[in-house]
């Protein structure tokens, strides 16, 4: 087994340097939540988060030279990390796009009024 | 099992971490590693199922979320951060040691790791008590106050439910990181037989992760 994993043992300075660089964006993103950007905030936020788990899992992690194998592995784990915020999302974010009936009430999402009166709520077409 | 297979499990009979449901010390290791990152994907779900959660209700009441995260302490959660990040270099600094044989290392990078981890969980018990001290605790007594309240408790909700989590994984990853010191304390681990160490690194650098992308979506995106 020695002979398949020697070459890939990194030396020290590899990961005081990939530390190196999680400091570094971890100070910038704690800077740049300091201005006010509007909407670019949270992109910037997460964009940094992005950046240093990719480091983490390329190089602490070892997926950097690790078999096909593992790889899918946790490429299988984010596409279906994607599905679950893709489908959730297509939901919440497109209720009451298309309009609504009126008896629904003022929004798609929250219903809290009373019951419409008998023959209001049935399909449409009564 | 080939005659091919026999011959190379009979090449390690010594080695007392050898399991005999493996044909080799190397399919023993691609085995658990594979295990290792199979338990992984799944966590990265079970997590991912709560950051949807704080997503959709972001979405929902993005000035209540705006409200609330300003009573988090952004001092304290910047030096947990770097508490973590650290304890994920001495994390990756044993791996090495046990990939070079250093069981000697092993232990003190392995304490190193436990000592970091301790001193994340003891910050994050000065913030839940100052959230107790607050009443910023969702239920009957919480009371941040403003035009959110109500709505605020979501975020809360999501606050403890995530952090919590995290804390969780964290102390069982301190009760490992004893029985693998104690296993490096006994000289277990050697060039051909590393896989614990390397499974206990993911585990720790996976809980890092879940904090790389906690901080800004609880601290910082306000």
């Amino acid at each position: 087994m020695s002979e398949h994993h020697d070459s890939h043992i990194a030396p020290k300075s590899l990961y005081f340097t990939i530390f190196g660089a999680l400091m570094v964006l971890t100070f910038l993103t704690v800077a740049a939540a300091k201005v006010d950007l509007g909407r670019a905030n949270i992109l910037i936020a997460l964009a940094v988060a992005g950046v240093k788990a990719t480091l983490v899992i390329l190089w602490f992690m070892h997926v950097k030279h690790n078999t096909p194998l593992i790889k899918l592995t946790i490429g299988v784990g984010i596409v279906w990390l994607v599905f679950m915020f893709a489908i959730m999302f297509s939901d919440y974010l497109s209720r009451g796009m298309f309009g609504w009936p009126q008896d629904w009430g003022a929004t798609g999402l929250v219903v809290n009024e009373a019951p419409p009166a008998a023959g209001h709520g049935e399909a449409p077409g009564h | 099992m080939s005659s091919q297979a026999l011959e190379q499990s009979s090449a390690h009979p010594a080695n007392p971490n050898f399991q005999h449901q493996y044909e080799d010390l190397q399919q023993q290791y691609s085995s658990t590693t594979f295990g290792m990152w199979v338990f992984l994907v799944q966590e990265i779900l079970f997590f991912g199922s709560l950051f949807c959660a704080y997503a959709v209700y972001r979405s929902m009441y993005p000035e209540a979320y705006s409200a609330a995260s300003h009573h988090l302490n952004v001092a304290l959660g910047t030096f947990n951060t770097v508490v973590l990040i650290g304890s994920s270099l001495t994390m990756a600094l044993a791996v090495r040691c046990a990939q070079l044989g250093r069981n000697k290392g092993v232990f003190g990078y392995l304490l190193a790791t436990f000592m970091l981890g301790n001193v994340f969980l003891g910050v994050k018990v000065v913030e839940y008590s100052d959230k107790f001290k607050h009443h910023l605790v969702p239920g009957p007594n919480f009371a941040m106050g403003g035009p959110y309240n109500e709505q605020a408790q979501i975020y809360f909700s999501m606050y403890f439910a995530m952090t919590g989590l995290h804390a969780l994984h964290m102390i069982i990853g301190a009760g490992l990181l004893i029985f693998f010191m104690w296993k490096a304390y006994n000289n277990t681990y050697s060039t051909d037989f590393y896989g614990p160490i390397e499974n206990m690194g993911l585990y720790w650098h996976f809980v890092d992760i879940v904090w790389i992308f906690l901080f800004p979506m609880l601290y910082l995106i306000h």
